[in-house]
């Protein structure tokens, strides 16, 4: 009789024995296992795989971003340099044994400069290489911006003046805030604040070197051992005019109290102290100008507390109680006619950047 | 049934098939075992670079920033130690604010100026400093930092440095 095609098939005489008598089940059974052990031993090899592909990626790109930011230092060092630096100097490897960097300086935009450094590590066309970008914004202008000389105060964030008790005889600029608001012939300005070339202060300080052989840099230690400060706003007052003022370098903080008269255009942390603080109590009074690169607070203290010339401070300035800053036209003038005071570049502002690619 | 029947239909295996059993499965164990064994030996290296790394990272910044502000390498006044080019397992600088400050290794940690350490658990650290360019009022450092570690008898080495234009 013909099988019909349609019909299942039916079990042959072996399989049906085999079935039947149980002798191929142990090899099913171990087959089986075989399967599902080669499975966990795969899926287990494949997890491992992926984490050293995630701890590679994480090593690669740590060292791609330390080669970034070596990029933007670099590029800070030759803006400082040469003024007009616009990079595009390709892949950089330089004294790196491994790993590259590439940098784009844009060009001069209301006086900044974009800077974006990439590091690739192991190396820009390895495959599986490492890729991080920083941007950085540069400031780099030409010169000290139009309102320096201007005003009795400065300040490159706040000012804060607490009280009715305080005085400030002349204009007040500000980066961020002033309060109380309403503060008359007060003023934002949007240039950052301007970072003097220290150096330049720093060598003019160990020039003028007075009558008892002492010269005009502070150091932590002449700070700590009561090195006399000038007593006249005046170099050479003795000679004839136009006179030249004193530049007081000041290497750390400087903190005056008591009742003392101190001289001078002071120039307070020098090129290396950021976050120095000028702090004045008591009935001190400062003769002349200073520059703080940190804050600059005048706390309380009796009649005649306070600055003369004026002050600049690159954080906030804060007057609280009888204080006093005014302006002089005369030692602004003497400052500013005297040096051409240079600025450097710094970085204004600094961002990782991520681009998916 | 008789007996010899019912031992001819449920018999035993053969010495042959026992002794090919037996390799089998020796074979497999084996093998499972130096798989195993393996793995976990790259599972502990895996984590020991991963470690390395995030301690790596962790301790240039910390180097290159400070702790605070105007404390770390970026803000120092001048690097006394190592000699620039030289390789040695501390650093020992002046900061913005005229304090020295060290960074050194020491059993098995990398302290810093406080006596706390940064990082922990490594078994070798060396850090470099190399003069990139150089004038009285422009400087750039190179700084190096090595680390190693063993796992067994691997050691594992990581390497991470970069550039820092120290302010003058």
């Amino acid at each position: 009789m013909r099988r019909n095609e349609s019909e299942p098939k039916k079990l042959t005489g072996y399989a049906i024995s085999i079935i039947k008598n149980n002798r191929g089940i142990v090899l099913m059974m171990a087959l089986s296992l075989l399967v599902l052990f080669t499975t966990a031993t795969v899926l287990y090899l494949n997890t491992t795989a992926s984490y050293f592909k995630i701890t590679k990626k994480l090593t690669y790109s740590i060292r791609a971003f330390f080669l970034a930011e070596s990029g933007i230092q670099k590029t800070l060092y030759k803006l400082r340099q040469i003024p007009g630096y616009t990079g595009g100097e390709g892949l950089c490897s330089e004294l790196m044994p491994m790993g590259e960097y590439e940098v784009d300086v844009d060009s001069l935009v209301d006086g900044k400069r974009e800077v974006r450094a990439i590091g690739y590590f192991p190396g820009k066309n390895i495959a599986g290489a490492a890729k991080k970008e920083i941007t950085a914004t540069v400031s780099c202008p030409a010169g000290l911006p139009p309102w320096f000389y201007d005003n009795a105060i400065v300040a490159g964030e706040d000012v804060e003046l607490i009280g009715g008790s305080y005085t400030v005889t002349g204009g007040i600029g500000y980066g961020d805030s002033i309060d109380p608001p309403d503060t008359p012939n007060a003023q934002q300005f949007e240039e950052d604040f301007p970072m003097l070339d220290f150096k330049q202060l720093r060598d003019i300080a160990i020039s003028q070197v007075n009558a008892e052989g002492q010269n005009n840099l502070y150091t932590k230690n002449d700070i700590e051992n009561h090195k006399p400060f000038p007593d006249s706003f005046w170099f050479d007052k003795d000679a004839p005019i136009p006179h030249i003022p004193n530049v007081v370098y000041v290497e750390t903080d400087l903190e005056v109290s008591g009742n003392v008269r101190i001289c001078g255009f002071y120039v307070v942390a020098g090129d290396f102290i950021t976050d120095a603080n000028t702090t004045m109590d008591g009935k001190a009074t400062i003769d002349g100008c200073v520059y703080t690169l940190g804050d600059f607070e005048i706390n309380g203290g009796g009649s005649g507390l306070g600055v003369t010339g004026g002050v600049w401070a690159r954080d906030g300035i804060r007057l609280n109680g009888n204080a006093k800053a005014s302006f002089t036209q005369e030692y602004m003038n003497a400052i500013e006619n005297t040096w051409n005071l240079g600025v450097k570049p710094q970085v204004v502002s600094w961002k990782e950047t991520y681009k998916f690619e | 049934m008789s007996q010899k029947n019912k031992r001819r239909k449920f018999r035993a295996f053969t010495i042959p098939e026992m002794l090919l059993g037996v390799i089998i499965f020796a074979l497999a164990v084996t093998a499972a075992v130096n798989i195993y064994t393996m793995i976990s030996q790259l599972w502990k290296e895996n984590l020991v670079t991963n470690e390395l790394s995030l301690s790596a990272n962790i301790a240039i910044e910390r180097m290159v920033h400070g702790k605070s502000a105007n404390t770390g390498l970026l803000a120092a006044k001048r690097i006394s130690a190592p000699l620039l080019g030289i390789s040695a397992n501390s650093v020992d600088y002046t900061d913005a604010f005229d304090v020295s400050r060290r960074f050194y290794y020491s059993g098995g940690k990398i302290y810093a100026e406080d006596d706390k350490p940064i990082i922990s658990n490594i078994d070798e650290a060396a850090i470099a400093l190399s003069n990139i360019f150089f004038n009285i009022d422009n400087r750039m450092v190179r700084i190096v930092l090595a680390l190693k570690k063993s796992v067994g008898r691997k050691e594992i080495k990581l390497c991470v440095e970069t550039k820092v234009s120290l302010r003058n």
